[in-house]
């Protein structure tokens, strides 16, 4: 068993492989049923579009304006999360930072909002202040920075803004230039880690997360954002290091409204919700689909997931079995109710009578799940493995002779079943198609944009089939068999732990993970406190010493699933 | 086609840079070159963008005037003939409409008010400012002497579209003399003669981008190996970027095309169509040696005003009056006399972009390096029809716009169309609009 | 109190059976309806419907001759006032000065019917192919008398006794007439897209089959403006909101569907219509509805009844854009006299005679609608 990630010793190379393979053998033996395992390296990862905005409104409140396009997430086995710590910053989106960062110390400093926003007032508006402005470069840096600066951060800023000050005479310059430069630094762009080496003599590679890392860590797992100032005071004193005040720290986290953010945040990556930034449909086909639906459907189920599990604490499996859901005026043709609120947000409940329940009917999967023309039971069934079940799978091959699958959807094959029946036929494609595509077939009664339907072409839809050896009859029968699929809460598991670790699990914490399942299910599938076991594991406050690997550019590092349908003779897509 | 001079990028590198220490690979070329391969001058300094509105009132007849197809090679319409010497410089955006949201349409208000602040006004009185036209002058137009100018061919100053908010609107010049004397006459300065002083703004941000260089060294030590090559990335990216500060931060080159016209004689100004017409053209020339001159980089053009009141010689009828009551001509399916103003209309909007094209700049034309949007209030003013507006665009933004396109917005929400030259104008914005008129969808065939 | 009038049954319950009977055909899950599914099935439905047409028929096949020439407008009746003042005018309304400009204008009969003498009014005589109702179940002619004398029309398709006296008005207006500004206001531009209120239509069975039987029907106006695609047409199955004021809530009224065709009335109704500078309700009495329930779900066909009088006079005229009473400006660009048309109303009307008088005071009428499925939600009570 290695407690290295597998595709970090694969680059390694084959020497250093059977070394290290060797060395934490002997370390570790084979087995070890131990849960105290030490974590991945330290890393320095970049924020995301959201982590962002956070951290400017937590800073100097929310009436700035945060208007631009960040660079695009780079997704990782199925999670942004584990991609933040490869990604670089480019030049056009270094420019685009720039502009932000200007933009946003601009509005810090205007005459509007410079009484508010600020710690102090300049002794003379059109002179160099040095006194306020040290006071506005240590509180704004400690908490864009997530720590205190050091003494050369802070000087270097202070001459900047003094010279730019008296230059233009004009002290809100110089700030602005102080506010600018904290803005656009790694140190604000990237949550970069610090360690030091535990106490341990056996183990020399072993590193403990600096109080300071840690507390960020633990905010960007809990809130999706930095941490908060009794955090960092925490973390200042060495609290976090030690076990009962770390406890308490992440109680407290648990209890505050931003978990309910924390929890939104992951499953937004676990669902790939990013997706939706470039979703597109053709409108010829679907009249109904729009920007606004769109956002709609996406913001439902992240209501929905933040409702049943922060606010109702339910079991995380009724999350494939519940009929309500947060509704608004332009889902329901979607699903077919009434809506009374105009605007906003109204609880709603699925009448028994449809055959429509849980998070895999909801619209915003058969929205993203399908190509711009029509659904696509590949795509959904691809996705339920992979991000529900934690299946690997594989792309096509690369030999695929796409020809022989030119249909006619006007005659024979009308509906996506009966298109999809070549990949039974053919031994290439069966392997994993017979794995998705049965699943994928179970949400067919939902088309390209979610809406609900009996027939295809004319002809109608059948949406019964098999998951894993149990029929179901219909989408709110196959989300059933998702709830009772114990597969499903350990993949939640799995992908939780990733998420909060920021990396690949190694095989060495598979211990650990039996344990937090284990955990888990005892206390009744509930998520927060899952996210407790996590935050205060060892694996997650410990770090190796860092290894050599490449930087990935910012493109994914997969290609995207492809969907074995394609297009057809009569279909205009 | 590229406009450029064609230099090795070595010659290139060397002869403008000089001392500049270049340390870096093959991406800083990017920096030289802008997304679509259009090049800086020659000296080093890209040429000023404009952008500029140009209004004609009371629309046209969408079934004469919108194109049948869509993308390059379509054909030109009854109303859009006059057009065709400058097609290619041109985009005809037809289908975009003002999305009315519940709102009554303010007739002769919604329409352009709709279009130019991203929502339908909401009362008589009130319009959800600013206009497209100050949002973009204040982010290109704060270094001129004039942020804007506003133009009204029809002589009446308060023919101006133009506003921050209801009670702020921008009055227009309405004589081509006035216009002359504003920007020639005293207060003039030269710019190939004038002094530079750099803009105190980039200075501020290249400084806050050395201060970030000075914590390089700190990040270093703290960093694995692999971590270290992502901030080289970084730090190559923030190099990258000073030296592109740096260069706002020189003299930029002479304004080849800038001369000083001569006074233009004062013509009577009303709204008698030759007056209008005589008027509109004085006024266009004085714009384009303005805009060669960098007096300005946002205009707005009045050829006629809301609910136009436009008239032919000897006539008491406006072009407004006629689409009201002149009957539509049964066997044409038109009314005539009103069409008529339409097609005079198209006919001065080309002459507008000929002068524009007039002026030789960098390698190509004046044309090449602004963004003019024609627009009006309706499409069918017989019905105050906010559906399918017209739209036009003239000139390539300095490349960041394909010409020669016709696109349909098949009622799409006519904020696509200022989302759309928001971006190619440089703002960094995502989204615009309010209400069903919201978007984040710009028109991508016509950005290049 | 929630008081959601219309589920989802109607759609979701029909769906859900043949979804069911669909997977009957699959060998591998066989599931017959379920008990609940079934009980469901059975309980009343009530169908929602909003409108996505609304327009007067403007008999476009042939719309009869005018023999008489057409009506004319205050500026041509008035010709030589108008032009002394003519130049005044414009420059007073083009200095921003509107009301000032309007006082140079002869007497404004628009806001006072009886501020001049009644000028005359050219009204349509003989047949024009239009759709309508026997509203009164009477071939009526003039000829023959009795109460409110009036012609009836016979349609295109040969019914006979069509009462419609709002084309025997409106017929010579310029603006009326096919082609015209009314008839591209409200089919090229349909004004239920541009403008903030629809009509719902609700339909409860109360036995029969959704095609074949007795149902309960309302109308009411929305609170609010259909919800569009993005081919611009009205969306199916959106929640509509019933406007706040009952006053625009109808009685319900007998309906019967025969063979798909909705026979419905009488029922006395407002409802409220807002395009451009008109913010105003019609008032009908003994409304009919005659219409297509087509298969795809939608509903297509005539509203038929006597348009109050005095309402008629109010709808026409009650043009503001702001605070400016614009009746004479829409009298100008529709092509008649306010004055004439108040004198007109009366000579025409064909129902519900005074009593005491028997002067009729409401004038038939027709309205050609369409309607896509909704769900109608009445409003919160306050």
């Amino acid at each position: 068993m290695s407690r290295y990630n597998p595709v970090r010793v694969e680059i390694m190379g084959g020497v250093n492989r059977l070394l290290v393979m060797a060395v934490v053998l002997t370390l570790l033996g084979c087995g070890n049923s131990d849960t105290s395992v030490t974590g991945g390296p330290v890393a320095m990862r970049r924020l995301t579009a959201e982590q962002y905005r956070n951290a400017i409104e937590d800073t100097f409140g929310a009436a700035i304006a945060v208007a631009g396009r960040f660079e695009p997430d780079n997704r990782r086995d199925g999670l942004n999360a584990l991609g933040a710590s490869l990604v670089a910053v480019t030049p056009s989106g270094f420019e685009q930072y720039e502009t932000l960062a200007h933009s946003i110390a601009t509005q810090v400093t205007s005459t509007d909002l410079r009484a508010q926003i600020l710690p102090c007032q300049p002794a003379a508006p059109d002179a160099a202040d040095s006194t306020c402005t040290e006071q506005l470069i240590r509180q704004f840096g400690r908490s864009l920075w997530r720590r205190p600066l050091a003494e050369e951060d802070v000087q270097s800023r202070l001459d900047a803004a003094a010279q730019t000050a008296t230059a233009q005479k004009d002290f809100y310059a110089g700030a602005q230039l102080a506010l600018t430069s904290l803005l656009v630094a790694p140190d604000f762009l990237f949550r970069i880690e610090t360690a030091e080496p535990a106490p341990l003599p056996q183990q020399p590679d072993r590193l403990l997360l600096s109080n300071l890392s840690l507390a960020s860590k633990l905010s960007y797992f809990l809130w999706n954002r930095g941490p908060d100032e009794t955090l960092l005071a925490a973390a200042e004193r060495g609290e976090l290091t030690q076990q009962e005040s770390l406890a308490r720290e992440v109680d407290r986290m648990l209890a505050s409204e931003h978990l309910a953010d924390g929890v939104r945040a992951y499953f937004e990556d676990v669902f790939a919700f990013d997706k939706f930034d470039d979703l597109g449909k053709d409108v010829t086909r679907y009249p109904l689909f729009n920007n606004h639906l769109a956002a709609d459907a996406r913001e439902q189920t992240l209501r929905f997931v933040v409702e049943q599990l922060v606010t109702q604490q339910a079991d995380y499996r009724s999350l494939f079995t519940s009929r309500q859901l947060p509704m608004t005026r332009s889902l329901g043709p979607l699903y077919g109710i009434p809506v009374r609120s105009v605007e906003g947000w109204e609880d709603a409940t699925l009448p028994a009578s449809q055959p429509r329940a849980g998070l895999l009917s909801q619209a915003s999967f058969a929205m993203l799940l399908s190509h711009p023309g029509r659904s696509s039971p590949t795509l959904r069934g691809v996705f339920m493995r992979e991000a529900l079940l934690c299946q690997a799978s594989p792309d096509a091959p690369a030999d695929v002779d796409y020809t022989q699958f030119v249909q006619d959807v006007a005659t024979v094959h009308k509906t996506a079943r009966d298109r999809l029946d070549v990949h039974s036929t053919q031994a290439s494609c069966r392997g994993c198609h017979s794995l998705t595509d049965p699943i994928g077939l179970g949400l067919e009664s939902f088309d390209g944009i979610g809406k609900f339907r009996t027939t295809e072409n004319d002809a109608p839809i059948d949406s019964s089939g098999k998951f894993d050896g149990r029929a179901f009859a219909s989408p709110a029968e196959l989300g059933q068999a998702f709830a009772e699929n114990p597969q499903v809460s350990a993949c939640l598991v799995r992908n939780l732990y990733r998420y909060a670790v920021g990396r690949e699990q190694t095989n060495g914490e598979r211990p650990l993970l039996r344990h937090l399942e284990d955990a888990f299910a005892e206390g009744g599938y509930q998520v927060p406190a899952l996210m407790r076991d996590i935050a205060t594991s060892e694996a997650f406050r410990t770090a190796t010493a860092p290894t050599p690997t490449a930087p990935v550019s910012n493109t994914a590092a997969r290609a995207p699933s492809h969907d074995n349908v394609p297009a057809s003779k009569s279909e205009s897509t | 086609m590229k406009r450029y001079t064609k230099l090795t990028r070595r010659g290139f590198l060397r002869g403008t840079l000089g001392g500049v220490a270049v340390s870096v690979g093959l991406p800083f070329l990017d920096i030289f070159l802008n997304t679509n391969g259009d090049a800086m001058a020659a000296t080093g300094a890209p040429l000023p963008q404009r952008f500029g509105t140009w209004f004609f009132g009371c629309g046209m007849n969408p079934l004469r005037w919108d194109p049948a197809t869509q993308g390059n090679d379509w054909e030109l319409t009854p109303e859009l003939l006059p057009i065709a010497p400058m097609r290619d410089r041109m985009n005809i955006l037809s289908g975009f409409s003002v999305l009315l949201d519940g709102e009554a349409n303010q007739v002769h208000r919604s329409g352009v008010f709709g279009a130019l602040c991203g929502g339908a006004p909401k009362t008589t009185e009130s319009v959800a400012g600013p206009t497209l036209d100050v949002l973009i002058s204040d982010a290109i137009g704060t270094r001129t002497r004039f942020r804007s100018l506003e133009m009204a061919a029809t002589g009446n100053p308060r023919h101006s579209n133009s506003l921050r908010d209801v009670s702020s609107v921008n009055p227009a010049e309405p004589s081509a003399l006035g216009l002359y004397t504003r920007i020639f006459g005293p207060g003039f300065a030269d710019p190939n003669a004038a002094d530079f002083s750099p803009d105190p703004s980039v200075l501020l941000r290249k400084s806050a981008l050395s201060v970030v260089t000075q914590d390089r060294r700190r990040l270093e030590r703290q960093l694995g190996q692999s971590d270290r090559a992502r901030l080289d990335q970084y730090f190559t990216a923030v190099r990258q970027l000073e030296q592109q500060l740096e260069l706002q931060l020189q003299k930029p080159p002479p304004l080849q095309a800038c001369r000083i016209p001569t006074a233009p004689v004062d013509l009577p100004h009303d709204t008698e169509i030759d007056d209008v017409i005589a008027n509109h053209a004085l006024m266009a020339q004085t714009l384009a040696l303005a805009l060669a001159c960098d007096q300005t980089r946002v205009f707005n053009m009045q050829f006629s005003d809301r609910a136009s009141s436009l008239r032919m010689p000897g006539s008491t009828d406006t072009h407004h009056t006629l689409t009201h009551e002149e009957p539509r001509d049964a066997t044409l399916g038109y009314q005539p006399k009103a069409t008529v103003f339409v097609l005079k209309g198209m006919e001065a909007w080309t002459s507008f972009v000929q002068t524009l094209d007039a002026v030789p700049e960098g390698a190509g034309t004046l044309l090449d390096n602004c963004l003019v949007m024609a627009h009006s209030e309706t499409s069918e003013a017989n019905t105050h029809s906010v559906v399918g507006l017209p739209f036009m665009t003239a000139g390539r933004a300095g490349g960041r716009l394909r010409t020669g396109l016709h696109v349909s917005g098949v009622g799409d929400s006519a904020s696509r169309v200022g989302l759309t030259l928001q971006q190619a104008m440089g703002l960094n914005v995502g989204q615009w609009g309010t209400d069903q008129n919201q978007t984040d969808k710009p028109i991508t065939e016509i950005l290049a | 109190m929630n008081q959601v009038m219309n589920f989802f049954m109607n759609y979701i319950i029909p769906l859900a059976v043949l979804l069911v009977l669909g997977a009957c055909g699959d060998k591998s899950a066989t599931v017959a309806p379920t008990k609940e599914v079934l009980a469901a099935a059975q309980q009343q439905q009530t169908r929602g419907f909003v409108f996505s047409k609304w327009e007067y028929d403007i008999p476009r096949d042939d719309a009869g001759e005018c023999a008489k020439g057409m009506n004319i407008t205050d500026e041509e009746f008035f010709s030589d006032e108008y032009a002394a003042v003519r130049d005044e005018v414009k420059r007073r309304y083009e200095g921003g000065d509107r009301e000032g400009a309007l006082k140079l204008l002869p007497a404004d009969a628009c806001k006072d019917p009886n501020a001049m003498p009644d000028p005359g009014f050219i009204l349509f005589e003989g047949n024009a192919s239009v759709s309508g109702l026997d509203l009164d179940g009477v071939n009526s002619t003039v000829a023959a008398g009795g109460q409110c004398p009036h012609d009836d029309f016979t349609g295109k398709n040969g019914d006979t006794g069509i009462d419609y006296q709002y084309w025997r008005l409106m017929g010579c207006v310029k603006g009326m007439r096919p082609d015209g500004l009314y008839d591209r206001l409200f089919s090229t531009n349909n004004t239920i897209l541009e403008n903030g209120y629809s009509t719902l239509l609700e339909l409860k069975q109360i036995s029969g089959t959704p095609t074949d039987g007795r149902v309960e029907v309302r109308l009411f106006t929305s609170a609010g403006p259909v919800t569009k695609d993005a081919n611009g047409k009205v969306v199916p199955d959106m929640s509509q909101v019933v406007h706040e004021d009952p006053m625009f809530h109808s009685a319900a009224f007998p309906g019967e569907i025969k063979n798909g065709v909705l026979t419905a009335g009488p029922v006395d109704a407002k409802l409220k219509f807002k395009v451009q500078a008109i913010d105003n309700y019609y008032y009908f009495r003994d409304l009919r509805i005659k219409a297509d329930i087509l298969p795809d779900g939608t509903i297509s066909g005539l509203l038929a009844g006597y348009w109050d009088a005095k309402n008629i006079f109010d709808f026409m005229t009650e043009v503001y854009i702001g605070p400016v009473h614009l009746g004479r400006a829409a009298a100008n660009n529709l092509g008649y006299q306010c004055a004439g048309l108040y004198h007109a109303i009366p000579r025409v009307a064909d129902g519900h005679p005074d009593p005491k008088t028997g002067q009729c005071t409401s004038v038939s009428t027709v309205i050609r609608f369409a309607a896509v499925p909704a769900f109608i939600i009445m409003p919160e009570q306050g």
